[in-house]
């Protein structure tokens, strides 16, 4: 005799299983957001802290380039820490994405903030270099990307880098960044606030620039 | 369309065709060693369809005459096919003593062979026994038990490899378990429609009515499963009568005999196009059949795309990391905790594809289990899954393509 299978009940048990799979990723996207919110007002206390010793140091007319560049290196640090997080985030199909577009355009601000400092540190040490990257979806950004990495590793602390996604609008100092620098296409670069560059710049020629 | 909801729809269809199999072992678990023990012993003739196998056909013959089924109700039948090698001359050896009858004919294929032997044959039932595959001693007689009823047209063995030495050929030992399993369960769901060449018993009266097998389809045994089907004839099988065939031990005669079978299968379904969806032929025809159709119609494709696409991406990375900074290693950065390690997975993508594979372990382990083997690596049946699964999906795309444009395809 057949025997009877009831499959709206295996549908069930389907939908079961897939359903606290979905709750499980959207669960995960908050922990993500969480995370990324923590770090971020984390380092802003600390930009805050540095922005506050400056301003402190500047009215006693002692600026102290020991205590700037210790500032200068150890958010260096995190802030890569948290680019990296929010980029290793963006390719998780995050269900809250304007939740995470917040907390992008948060830190494309506090890079901005932390560029003009690096940017006023190098009074203390000329040998440092400062590069934004704007970049996008297309293979040339991921190939200056690739690039870039590589000059940050050879290079460590003697080269800042400041990533902008120009995907991402509704910030007006990217935008105003952008115009400034005539930026309209990917990748394009900014190196130490003279040299602009709107294509693909190799290895060779960027370590050239910045050494 | 999203390339993770793909993924998401590819994994529930399969974790549903899974979870079907597993809630009908867990139903059934307890009757699916059940023997049927025979009433009484009909006549049995047993033929061994021959071309070029003078390899193999001693042993199958020798495995016959070693059965213990009554010796006179068995009845062996070789049907050399217009073999050019020695075949013929070792078979003989069998007919001066008596034991086998030899029909000669010349080169007509296995259906022809089959018929030819149909003719000859006295049992009133009718086991077709590949010259490659032998059985063991006890298989015929379990295998006649399950003619219990006139409805039952044919019975099946267990099928298991003769040996596996090489890496592919083990991939194939977890394939037969696994469909060893299978088989029982669409047994119990009566969803059967192949009677496989490595012994099948049928009523010999119920194929002669049916008028015998197709000679010209390059599937005769799976052609002749889905006529008996379509005439209201079940097909049981057992997972305690074991037979034992070569496998294939080179990719290119795997692949020969997989464009076979999945051809074979696409063009006998368009032969009977009528079961799929037709509630006459109950889950045959409701689930069975249509889920096949999507595995090889719709889930093949796609999870070659989808696979295919994160190779091109990860192919294309690689290219542009290389064409960027030369061949040189990137720095590796591990997360700060398990905690952001965690979050750093995307388990939008791996929950669902740890789901079905979850449950395609466990029942390649249950088939392990009812096969009486023992139980293989789980990261050797992992690899399996990956490699070899894969490898079916690329012969069921080309097998796809090969009958859409009616590329023709031998034995």
């Amino acid at each position: 005799m057949i025997k009877k299978i009831n499959f709206l009940y295996i549908a069930i048990i389907v939908i079961f299983i897939f359903g606290t799979g979905f709750a499980l990723g959207y669960l995960l996207d908050f922990l993500r957001i969480n995370l990324v919110e923590k770090e971020t007002k984390s380092i802003e206390i600390q930009f805050e802290d540095f922005l506050v010793t400056n301003e402190l140091m500047k009215s006693l007319a002692h600026e102290d380039c020991k205590l700037m560049k210790t500032y200068i290196l150890k958010l260096a640090k995190q802030t890569e820490d948290i680019g990296k997080t929010l980029e290793d985030f963006e390719t998780k199909g995050m269900s809250r994405g304007e939740d995470y577009q917040l907390l992008v355009q948060r830190y494309f601000l506090y890079e901005i903030r932390y560029w003009l400092s690096v940017e006023n540190y190098k009074k203390c040490d000329e040998n440092v270099s400062t590069i934004l990257f704007f970049y996008g979806n297309n293979d040339d950004s991921i190939k200056q990307g690739y690039v870039l990495n590589s000059l940050k590793s050879d290079l460590k602390q003697k080269v800042f880098i400041f990533s902008f996604n120009i995907n991402i609008k509704e910030i007006d100092s990217v935008e105003l960044l952008k115009a400034i620098y005539e930026i309209s296409g990917t990748p394009s670069l900014v190196i130490n606030s003279k040299q602009v560059f709107t294509n693909f710049v190799d290895l060779t020629t960027l370590k050239e620039i910045v050494s | 369309m999203n390339i993770e909801l793909i993924i998401w729809i590819l994994s529930a269809i399969g974790t549903y065709i899974s979870l079907v199999w597993f809630v009908t072992f867990v139903k059934e678990h307890k009757s699916i060693r059940k023997i049927p023990s025979p009433k009484h012993f009909p006549t049995v003739s047993v033929v061994v369809p021959a071309y070029n196998e003078e390899k193999n056909i001693e042993n199958t013959i020798k495995s016959l005459l070693n059965s213990d089924y009554p010796k006179n109700k068995l009845e062996i039948i070789v049907v050399n096919d217009g073999s050019t090698d020695n075949t013929k001359r070792i078979a003989e050896k069998y007919v001066k003593r008596e034991a086998i009858k030899l029909i000669n004919q010349k080169n007509m294929g296995k259906g022809a062979a089959l018929n030819n032997a149909l003719k000859a044959a006295r049992g009133k039932l009718f086991g077709v026994l590949d010259a490659d595959t032998i059985v063991e001693k006890d298989t015929i007689t379990k295998l006649v038990g399950f003619f219990t009823s006139n409805k039952i047209g044919a019975v099946m063995s267990g099928i298991k490899p003769l040996r596996a030495k090489n890496l592919l050929e083990k991939f194939q030992e977890i394939e037969y378990f696994l469909s060893i399993l299978i088989r029982k369960l669409m047994d119990k769901l009566e969803t059967n429609y192949v009677t496989p060449g490595a012994l099948s018993i049928y009523r010999k009266d119920v194929i002669t009515k049916l008028g015998g097998f197709d000679e010209n389809n390059i599937t005769e045994d799976l052609e002749i499963g889905l006529r008996l089907r379509v005439n209201g004839y079940k097909i049981k099988t057992s997972v305690t009568a074991f037979t034992y065939t070569i496998i294939p031990n080179t990719l290119k005669s795997l692949f020969k005999q997989r464009m076979r079978w999945d051809c074979g299968l696409l063009i006998n379904l368009r032969k009977y196009p009528y079961i799929i969806f037709n509630p006459k032929y109950n889950y045959l025809g409701m689930y069975q059949i249509p889920t096949v159709l999507i595995a090889t119609l719709l889930l093949c494709p796609i999870a070659f795309g989808v696979t295919g696409y994160f190779l091109y991406k990860t192919i294309h990375n690689f290219y542009l990391y290389v064409t960027s900074v030369g061949l040189s290693i990137p720095e590796l950065t591990f997360p700060a905790s398990p905690g952001t390690f965690l979050l750093s997975l995307n388990l939008k993508i791996y929950y669902p594809l740890f789901i079905s594979l979850f449950l395609s372990i466990i029942l390649i382990i249950l088939s392990q289990k009812i096969a009486k083997e023992k139980y293989r690596n789980i990261l050797f049946i992992l690899l399996t899954i990956v490699v070899y699964y894969f490898l079916q999906g690329v012969f069921w795309m080309i097998a796809l393509f090969t009958t859409i444009f009616k590329i023709k395809v031998k034995w």
